[in-house]
């Protein structure tokens, strides 16, 4: 199926992007890229919706490379500049880069890794270090953890696992762990900000989310009952309350909130600045983010995955690529 | 003390033992599990053979009128609301007080088929002792029980429809379950399958002499289907042991225990209409096989009438369901299983059931050993007395009957016995055996050599089967390692782990009754799902009849229907019937559900509540 075009003036039957709070910006795509790589690091920007306005609207488009359906229900996703996906083992074995060139296959399958920018962490599997650059993929030595009960989290450096007795925290390709004391839920993702690992634990059937922070630290504020599908980039916490949306980045008092009614299928895309998530609306579900982006139109958009100037959704089931630019792809 | 004295305590002793065992055991090990089970299946099968020996003499009618009583027991008290295992605990103490005197009689047979019993139960015994993974199983005779386990109470209904089919043996197995866990059924279940080949063996002796009570156990039992079935808890041989009996009763021109025993086997498993001719054939006279009929028919009456207090059709679920439009959604559609419905197919189906049947797939979804063949030629068509042809006509009328349905192997298994017997007979008839010691052993020999060119399709698959699951019968962890094969079974698992007490579960597209800790509603297999009518009753709002009947989470498994399964059907129609329950489920589930877990295809959902405007049926 030819991809629906979602410049403006052409709204198409299919998916459209729409932007809520900004306009179209003078600046040129190279500098609104590096302005927004600067943000994703949060050196200069506190806010999503800061960067907001320098969005104009973009353009969808499938990404067939993608199309087989992973085992791990959370991918394919982004993994900063590179969108990765699955065989038809289900595994993760393939990497696409956003900005455009050729598909680059893994010199391994992973089956349940998680993401960084241009990193995939996979602790299940022997030597499941994987980074992504301009040379393509290299498979670095790593140690092998285990079965793992859920998917892992990736903060630079640091990793945080859900080994099948508790969560460990642990740096990449060192052998050393350390463990927290938790009973994760499984299956719910973790989350690794700045030292604070996130979790969420369920309790006679409710999910409750845990933050821990360095030297078993407390979060100043407590998360309501109900919280769950945790995320983490940019040094920055994510996660579904009931009602909303909340990010959080350590030091902060109070997590920001978003009223949002979702939760109900997939979680959070964020790139540690912006959240998307689907938005369970009167007829279908759509995706909304922080910065005001709408995918919407007739059928189910869903499953988002954020990074930068990029959106990965899918479209029904069909992976698809929303660029604010129109991207390469 | 006198010698009644000793058997009485010796029976309250076993209970107690039983009882302390089933009171202490926390997590047992695999040995105290095996023997926890052996304990509660000896009970039981002893404990029926006690209670059906004063009504009935023979083995065989004891047995089944005494499985019939105790599973008629674990019925009455889930229906009061107590506990089948008490309630088996106490029918089988008082069969083995009152019939112990009779147990040695009950138990002789020819030692040929001592020993194919014996060697049956030993080969058999690690699937038996394994956790069971037998689809039937799960949905049906175990995970019915455990159900209804969980509900404290009978189950039945549109949200379990298999709860709505006769439930003599479920309430056996619920019992059992309490007692012994899956492996007490199964083993119990086994020890009927070695009855069933020691009512062969006694008959075929009677029948063609030596020859017979060797030949016939052998005939029987080195069929794959037979192997296979044995130490999997289901209702064919169970039917298999009581229409035996039954026809057995009717050649002595017993009308009421006859018509008794048919009542049993109808209640066991409706496929036994099958045998119903036969039987009727072998021996009463019209008015006595009416009279039977008339008793069969009354046992079956109280299933009957409580469908129809339910607002159900009579033989819910097999009358299958109507929807709004005038469109019927059948129980299953027979065209999807067998080798076809053209009048070839049907002349062919003989040769084809023997050499072409395929173990795991709806193609007879069995095997039957060679030898089969020549014994189906000799039990139809093999010389007869004055008075065999009508049973002759009997079998013939049961054949037609199974051929006629789904075709599936092991719903031949409660007529195989009979044919078997036929087979024997017919032999005698045509001098190749003889009642008197002195007759022809070559037949016996030639046996022999069909055996061997039956065993690389029938004995190795089965026996390498049993011994593969050596490991899960006393290993722990190879036996989570075969339960984690289960479809769904990373699901099932969360659901335990995670939900509340008090969840109910909706089981849409998944079948394990047994594995799930929860109460639970729905689950079936194959066509008969009955979340495809809800759906398409109302696929504006389809869950409102679960969130009534206080569904509070789903797990969905992955798609079940294949549009290569259906080839019979328009495109048309296959879209009507099973893309279109697809589409609507999965809508639902995004507009009225929250995912909680998804691995593996298989998805655990919560149900939210409805959306404004909407009033939960049944609830203010």
């Amino acid at each position: 199926m030819p991809a629906p075009n979602r410049t403006p003036g052409t709204r198409p039957a299919g998916a459209v992007a729409r932007l809520g709070t900004g306009g179209r910006s003078g600046s040129s795509v190279g500098l609104r890229m590096w302005v927004r790589m600067c943000c994703i690091g949060g050196a200069l920007c506190t806010s999503g919706e800061g960067a907001a306005a320098r969005l104009s609207r973009g353009r969808s488009t499938p990404l067939y490379a993608l199309h087989a359906r992973c085992a791990e229900p959370r991918l394919p996703a982004l993994a900063g500049p590179w969108a990765v996906g699955c065989g038809a083992e289900g595994a993760v074995d393939r990497a696409l880069p956003l900005a455009g060139g050729q598909l680059v296959p893994l010199p391994v399958a992973l089956p349940q890794p998680c993401l960084g920018p241009g990193t995939l962490w996979d602790p299940s599997v022997a030597d499941g270090l994987i980074r992504l650059g301009a040379g393509g993929a290299t498979r670095l030595a790593s140690p092998r953890r285990g079965p793992q009960a859920g998917p892992c989290a990736l903060d630079g450096e640091a990793t945080l696992s859900q080994s099948v007795g508790g969560l460990e925290l642990s740096t990449l390709g060192s052998g050393s762990r350390t463990p927290i004391s938790a009973a994760p839920v499984g299956w719910e993702p973790v989350g690794l900000a700045a030292n604070w690992a996130a979790w969420v634990e369920r309790l006679g059937g409710a999910a409750r989310l845990h933050l821990r922070g360095p030297r078993g630290a407390a979060a100043p504020f407590r998360p309501p009952p109900g919280a769950r599908h945790v995320i983490s980039a940019g040094g920055a916490l994510a996660w579904v309350e009931p009602g909303a949306v909340a990010r959080w980045r350590p030091g902060e008092p109070e997590p920001t909130r978003w009223p949002a009614k979702t939760g109900f299928s997939s979680g959070l895309g964020f790139d540690g600045l912006i959240l998307c998530w689907e938005e369970r609306g009167a007829g279908d579900v759509d995706i909304a983010c922080t910065d005001g982006l709408r995918i919407d139109g007739p059928g189910h958009q869903q499953a988002p995955s954020r990074w930068g100037p990029w959106l990965l959704y899918r479209e029904g089931e069909r992976p698809t690529l929303w660029s604010e630019t129109g991207g390469t792809r | 003390m006198s010698r009644a004295a000793l058997q009485a305590l010796t029976a309250a002793l076993v209970c107690a033992a039983l009882v302390g065992a089933v009171i202490t055991a926390g997590p047992p090990s695999a040995l105290l599990s095996a023997a926890r089970a052996a304990a509660a299946a000896g009970l039981c099968l002893v404990g029926a053979l006690g209670l059906g020996a004063p009504i009935a003499a023979g083995r065989g009618a004891a047995l089944t009128l005494g499985l019939g009583l105790l599973g008629l027991l674990g019925v009455l008290a889930l229906a009061a609301g107590l506990p089948p295992g008490l309630a088996l605990l106490g029918g089988a103490g008082l069969g083995l007080a009152i019939g112990a005197s009779k147990l040695r009689t009950l138990t002789q047979a020819p030692a040929a088929g001592a020993i194919a019993a014996l060697t049956l139960c030993l080969v058999a015994a690690p699937t038996a002792l394994a956790p069971p993974t037998d689809t039937d199983a799960l949905y049906q005779h175990l995970g019915l029980g455990a159900r209804m386990l969980h509900e404290g109470a009978l189950v039945g209904g549109p949200l379990s429809p298999d709860g709505s089919r006769p439930l003599l043996l479920i309430g056996l197995w619920a019992g059992l379950l309490q007692l012994g866990g899956p492996a007490g059924a199964a083993l119990t279940h086994l020890g009927v399958a070695a009855a069933v080949l020691l009512q062969i063996s006694v008959l075929g002796e009677r029948a063609a002499g030596r020859t017979g009570a060797l030949l016939g156990p052998a005939l029987f039992g080195l069929s794959w289907t037979v192997l296979h079935e044995a130490p999997v808890v289901g209702n064919n041989l169970p039917v298999a042991l009581a229409l035996t009996a039954a026809a057995d009763a009717a050649r002595a021109g017993r009308a009421w225990r006859c018509g008794l025993l048919l009542g049993l086997a109808l209640s066991f498993k409706y496929t036994a209409a099958l045998g119903v001719p036969l039987v009727l054939l072998s021996g009463l006279r019209p008015g006595g096989a009416l009279r039977a009929l008339g008793v069969a028919g009354a046992c079956l009456a109280p299933w009957w009438l409580r469908n129809v207090i339910d607002g159900l059709h009579p033989l819910f679920p097999y009358a299958g369901w109507a929807l709004p439009d005038g469109q019927a959604l059948p129980f299953q559609h027979l065209e999807k299983y067998g080798a076809g419905r053209g009048a070839a197919d049907f002349a062919l189906l003989p040769w084809r059931v023997v050499f072409s049947a395929e173990r795991d797939s709806f193609r007879f979804l069995g095997q039957l050993h060679p030898a089969m063949l020549p014994a189906l030629g000799l039990a139809l068509l093999g010389g007869a007395g004055p008075g065999q042809w009508p049973r002759r006509l009997g079998l013939a009328l049961g054949l037609a009957g199974w051929a006629a349905g789904p075709q599936w192997l092991r719903h031949l298994l409660p007529l195989l016995p009979l044919l078997v017997i036929s087979a024997l007979e017919g032999l005698v008839h045509i001098g190749l055996a003889s009642t008197s010691p002195g007759g022809p052993r070559w037949p016996a020999r030639l046996w022999v050599g069909l055996a061997l060119v039956g065993a690389p399709q029938n004995l190795w698959p089965a026996l390498s089967a049993h011994a593969g699951r050596a490991a899960a019968a006393l290993d722990p962890a190879a036996a989570a390692a075969l339960r984690a094969e289960q479809p769904a079974a990373a699901a099932t698992a969360w659901a335990n782990a995670h939900l509340e007490g008090n969840a109910v579960v909706g089981l849409v597209r998944s079948w394990d009754l047994l594995g799930i800790e929860r109460r639970s509603r729905l689950g079936s297999v194959e066509d008969h799902t009955p979340l495809r009518v809800l759906l398409l009753r109302a696929p504006d709002d389809p869950f409102a009849p679960l969130r009534a009947a206080g569904v509070t989470h789903l797990l969905v498994g992955p798609p079940a229907f294949l549009r290569a399964g259906y080839p019979f059907l328009s495109a048309a129609d296959y879209k009507a019937m099973y893309d279109a329950p697809e589409v609507i489920l999965e809508e639902a589930l995004l507009r009225e559900a929250t995912l909680l877990f998804e691995a593996e295809g298989a998805r655990v959902y919560r149900l939210d509540l409805p959306r404004p405007g909407r009033a939960i049926p049944g609830r203010e």
